[in-house]
């Protein structure tokens, strides 16, 4: 039986999101020394250009960590965390549809799967070459995902 | 989880925000540089001319060269057509308010006005400057509000009218002639012009 989802990948995902917030802390105080040290030296219009640059960059990095990856690093270890603590269930089967097409289900890209008549979603990046239509299966379920599986 | 499709559709439908962000930074940092280069009052001498034309830019440039390393950043001139029909409330805006020198040609302040606009020029200042009497402008009362600068001008305004130099009674830099004034700057003009 191949594990797909561990909890201590929900260390890693915290200790990212520290790292991103270190980043983030220590950028704007190195971009705003240096803002206020070139203005403070020269107020011509070419440092107001670097001004508006260093901002500019400094805030879309940051408008992408509130809006993007701080949402995705918190729904990562979410999910981690339920499938810690939910229960598991085990489904036994002949895989009798395959949909490569990329859905996304609660924020991740999962291919579609029917085992027994049952759907379940298994994560894209974590989809082995070895599980096609007609293969016999042995899956462990979480809110309809595969955590684990094993080929019979 | 975290993917370069789900990146890309999030940059989809977010590239406004980042488009109003960088226009938002530009307006904000322009407005704080104009803040920062803009000379407060006490940092710029303001002169208002009633002529239809003068080189402004230069006749500014000019009167700054003896305030170099000083408190004064700028001498900013104005100017406005007094055949204009709009002249009137240029003068009463542009003209009177914030200015510390004017530069006008009789007959545009009725004689009895001089005393609400203008600060009298005393006799330090006339003996300072050596003025002939007939380079001064008096009121009906006697007492001095002008000084003829026209020879000065002549550089700068290609016309054949008088011009008269005031000071705007409201200023504060004009020295011991306004008991609200920070400093003399507005007075020290003279030492170009009639030096």
């Amino acid at each position: 039986m191949i594990d797909l989802y561990n909890i201590d990948d929900a260390f890693l995902i915290l200790n990212k999101k520290k790292r991103f917030v270190s980043i983030l802390v220590i950028s704007f105080v190195i971009t705003l020394c240096i803002i206020f040290g070139i203005t403070w030296l020269s107020d011509s219009y070419f440092i107001m250009v670097i001004d508006i640059i260093l901002t500019t960059i400094y805030l879309w990095v940051l408008y992408t960590y509130l809006f993007y990856f701080r949402k995705v690093y918190n729904e990562e270890y979410h999910f981690l965390a339920k499938v810690e603590q939910y229960e598991h269930e085990e489904l036994n089967g002949v895989v009798s549809y395959l949909d490569e097409n990329i859905t996304t289900i609660k924020n991740m890209e999962a291919y579609t799967l029917k085992v027994n008549g049952r759907i379940v979603y298994f994560e894209c990046s974590k989809m082995p070459s070895n599980i096609y239509i007609d293969t016999n299966v042995k899956f462990i379920v979480m809110d309809n995902f595969v955590i684990g599986y094993e080929v019979l | 989880m975290h993917s370069k499709r789900k990146f890309k559709a999030f940059l989809g439908f977010n590239w406004h925000w980042y488009l109003i962000i960088f226009t938002a930074v530009i307006f904000a940092f322009y407005y704080l540089f104009v803040s920062i280069k803009t000379p407060s009052y006490d940092e710029r001498i303001s002169i208002f001319i009633g002529t239809k034309f003068v080189e402004s830019e230069k006749l500014g440039s000019d009167l700054y060269t003896d305030f170099n390393g000083t408190e004064i950043e700028e001498i900013y001139v104005d100017y406005s057509n007094p055949a204009d029909n709009d002249y009137a409330i240029i003068f009463n805006t542009r003209g009177m308010v914030n200015t510390d020198i004017l530069i006008l040609t009789k007959g545009y302040i009725l004689d009895g006005d001089y005393d609400n606009l203008f600060v009298k020029i005393d006799q330090k200042i006339i003996d300072k400057y050596n003025i002939d009497d007939e380079k001064l402008l008096y009121d009906t009362d006697g007492l001095v509000y002008g000084i003829d600068i026209t020879q000065y001008l002549k550089e700068y305004i290609k016309d054949d009218k008088t011009y008269y130099l005031f000071f705007n009674k409201k200023s504060e830099k004009i020295g011991y002639l306004n008991n609200n004034s920070n400093n003399d700057y507005a007075l020290k003009i003279l030492d170009n012009i009639l030096g």
